[in-house]
């Protein structure tokens, strides 16, 4: 089994199309022949880029838990629901379906994102052993599941457009959901800029 | 490229793998990693072009109409994608209102109107010289475009205002509904390699 590096070959991570890699100058790139991408042998610098992207997003996640994203007002009255207290709220009217929808898309799967692309991380820098297959199995869950985290936000946008009845009820969004939908989209580029091929390069060495 | 026809390099874990060169409509997976190599071709993406455009038809009503009604205590409250949108940006969270314009409104919206040029393209024999940005962009849009993401959310904040308010699916419900079919159709059935392969075969 050899990897196509080892050939000298590239893949292009747009069209797929396999070509040799050329021998190139300190600053030049190479471009796929097919669809005049740049081609690599391997993403360039992905493990800093995705540790950037894991750190911002593990930070913001505090703000996101701790701030509220949400005030819902109810003749005049009305506390501040960060999204845990949202899901308490939904667990003690007796909608358990979905208070574990929403707790499971915006907390557990955001921490087990990150935690998932920091074992990926580590498995490369650090060798930690890991089976391949099962890297390779996390590495497609977190491509899979990344997605799903947006749904507290949409409901958001729904709730607070649909609620916005003057005094009698209303719903407005808070500062949470904005670090809230940051960490979102800065655990999609982590898991984008996370070049898999790393996790499969330890075993040829 | 003689070499490399008959070579394929796996996306996942970079294993070089010997394609058959005959039966190329079989379906491949990597066996090292078991990634999908090149998936069976079904011929030319029409069920794509058609979903694409049967979206792009469905796509004002979807985004403009009310999809849900709420009425509580002889006030009234609806609510539109696009009114949605609005709210956010009226209350200031600038942020989060783009955020959901992107993957509700301007990625699913893009990656229909890419996918249905795109199949256009291929089926007239066509090779304008920013093809390729056009498969690219397809691709792109794809990732962003999260419908079902809001329709699972449109369903829990449904279930959620069942017990204060008296609330009803409005008439843009059906036309989402149908949209979000279309957007999965034309995002299961356009096949980029197709797209490339067409790019590979212009004339020079």
């Amino acid at each position: 089994m050899t990897s196509a590096m080892r050939r000298g070959l590239a893949r292009c991570m747009q069209c797929g199309l396999l070509s040799k890699m050329p021998s190139l100058g300190k600053k030049e790139i190479a471009h796929c022949p097919r669809c005049d991408s740049e081609l690599y042998l391997r993403r360039p610098r992905s493990v800093q880029t995705t540790w950037a992207h894991v750190i911002a997003a593990s930070l913001l996640l505090l703000p996101a838990n701790l701030l509220p994203i949400l005030t819902v007002i109810h003749f005049g009255k009305g506390e501040p629901d960060t999204i845990m207290s949202g899901i308490v709220d939904l667990w003690n009217t007796g909608l358990w379906a979905i208070a574990a929808i929403v707790f499971i898309a915006s907390i557990v799967v955001p921490i087990i994102k990150l935690m998932a692309i920091i074992t990926l991380l580590l498995v490369v820098q650090w060798r930690l052993p890991l089976s391949r297959t099962q890297c390779i199995a996390l590495y497609r869950f977190v491509h899979f599941i990344g997605r799903w985290s947006m749904l507290d936000l949409f409901m958001i946008s729904i709730l607070v457009t649909l609620v916005h009845l003057g005094n009698i009820a209303n719903v407005e969004s808070g500062p949470g959901a904005t670090a809230f939908g940051a960490v979102v989209v800065l655990t999609i580029f982590a898991a984008n800029s996370f070049d898999p091929r790393l996790i499969w390069d330890l075993e040829n060495e | 490229m003689t070499e490399a026809d008959s070579l394929c390099a796996c996306p996942d874990c970079d294993l070089l793998v010997t394609l058959p060169s005959s039966g190329k409509a079989d379906h491949h997976t990597c066996p090292r990693c078991d990634a999908v190599l090149s998936p069976a071709q079904r011929g030319p993406d029409n069920l794509a072009l058609a979903a694409a455009v049967s979206g792009l038809i469905l796509f004002a009503p979807a985004i403009t109409l009310p999809l849900m009604k709420v009425d509580m205590l002889g006030q009234h409250g609806s609510h539109s994608l696009v009114s949605g949108v609005g709210r956010l940006l009226a209350e200031q969270e600038t942020p989060v209102a783009l955020l959901v314009l992107l993957c509700t409104i301007a990625a699913p919206f893009l990656q229909l109107l890419f996918t249905a040029l795109t199949c256009i393209c291929i089926r007239q024999g066509w090779h304008p010289s920013r093809f390729p940005q056009l498969v690219r962009a397809t691709h792109k849009m794809q990732e962003w475009s999260m419908l079902e993401v809001f329709a699972m959310g449109a369903l829990v904040a449904y279930i959620k205002m069942m017990d204060p308010g008296e609330i009803s699916l409005a008439t843009g419900a059906p036309c989402l509904t149908g949209l979000l079919l279309c957007v999965i159709l034309a995002g299961q059935h356009f096949h980029s390699e197709l797209a490339w392969q067409h790019w590979s075969e212009r004339p020079q």
